[in-house]
């Protein structure tokens, strides 16, 4: 194995393991692990053992599942661990198909790189869809509802709190202190990305804090990519 | 416990997305064009997606 792939080894293990640690924090009844990884020399997929599902409860009874998959891969410099594609989705026990996904795409031809699905109906909706010229109005799900693009994208412990606190299944106790925590250490890794994507205005702000930040030679341009597209 | 990393050859990934397919009774064409059509059932949704991590992996 080379260093690099001894590298992203490390870092995706590391990444399992948070993943890990959150969800049994968070949720109740989960197998353990609740996720296992799969690798093919520089690919990984991080997901539920047997590319299953994780059950939902409330009240002690199964309702719903919640499907968590990311696959990655080294990154074009060779440096960090890249998520290629997520999806987050709940599903409902009765019929095991999506009511809700959020999605990543790195590279997403056309669609929002972040996007979410809603599996719903709405009539007003499917009516202005359908005046609009939409090819699917009645099927809400085939619109992908951007989130914040790639660096401002929701995070698994924003779908846990979702899962907890807005639709109300069953948690373990002192989960918030495990998605807060997690949640922190995401939102730091995309503090660094967004430095990288904008080294200049990053180097402005904190000038402006009082700061002693000299650029380096060349001065690296900003990526018009993680700043422009949807 | 820690999760494992678990190896897979593209051998194992072939036979094991033949079997998803075997289980749905489907060709991946078929499949595909389901879920273009957002018309899966539970279990071509879960199939789908399985196959859609495998194919990541197959690197495909």
């Amino acid at each position: 194995m080379s260093e690099l792939s001894a590298e992203l080894e490390r870092h995706v293990a590391q990444y399992g393991w948070e993943t890990s640690e959150l969800l049994l924090a968070a949720l109740p009844g989960l197998p353990d692990p609740p996720v296992e990884i799969l690798r093919r020399e520089d690919r990984f997929v991080v997901g539920a053992p047997g590319q299953k599902t994780l059950p939902l409860y409330v009240a002690g009874e199964q309702l719903a599942s919640l499907k968590v998959s990311v696959a990655c891969r080294m990154d074009s410099v060779g440096r960090y661990m890249a998520v290629e594609e997520s999806a987050f989705a709940l599903l409902a026990a009765l019929d095991r198909t999506p009511v809700l996904r959020v999605h990543y795409y790195r590279s997403p031809r056309g669609k929002p790189s972040a996007h979410l699905h809603v599996h719903g109906h709405r009539g007003a909706l499917s009516h202005l869809l359908s005046r609009a010229g939409h090819d699917t109005p009645h099927d809400i799900s085939s619109l992908h509802i951007p989130v914040g693009g790639s660096r401002f994208r929701p995070c698994l412990e924003d779908f846990l709190q979702f899962l907890v606190q807005e639709c109300r299944f069953d948690s373990v106790p002192g989960w918030q202190q495990a998605v807060e925590d997690g949640r922190e250490r995401w939102r730091c890794l995309q503090v660094a990305a967004i430095v990288r994507d904008v080294p200049e205005e990053a180097a402005r702000v904190l000038r402006e804090l009082g700061y002693a930040v000299e650029p380096p030679d060349p001065v690296p341009a900003a990526s018009a990519k993680a700043l422009r597209t949807w | 416990m820690s999760p494992n990393i678990q190896e897979v050859s593209l051998k194992d990934l072939n036979a094991r997305r033949r079997a998803i397919l075997a289980r749905v009774g489907m060709t991946f064409q078929d499949l595909a064009a389901r879920a273009e059509a957002r018309s899966l059932t539970g279990d071509e949704w879960a199939a789908w997606e399985e196959i859609r991590e495998i194919d990541f992996l197959r690197n495909q």
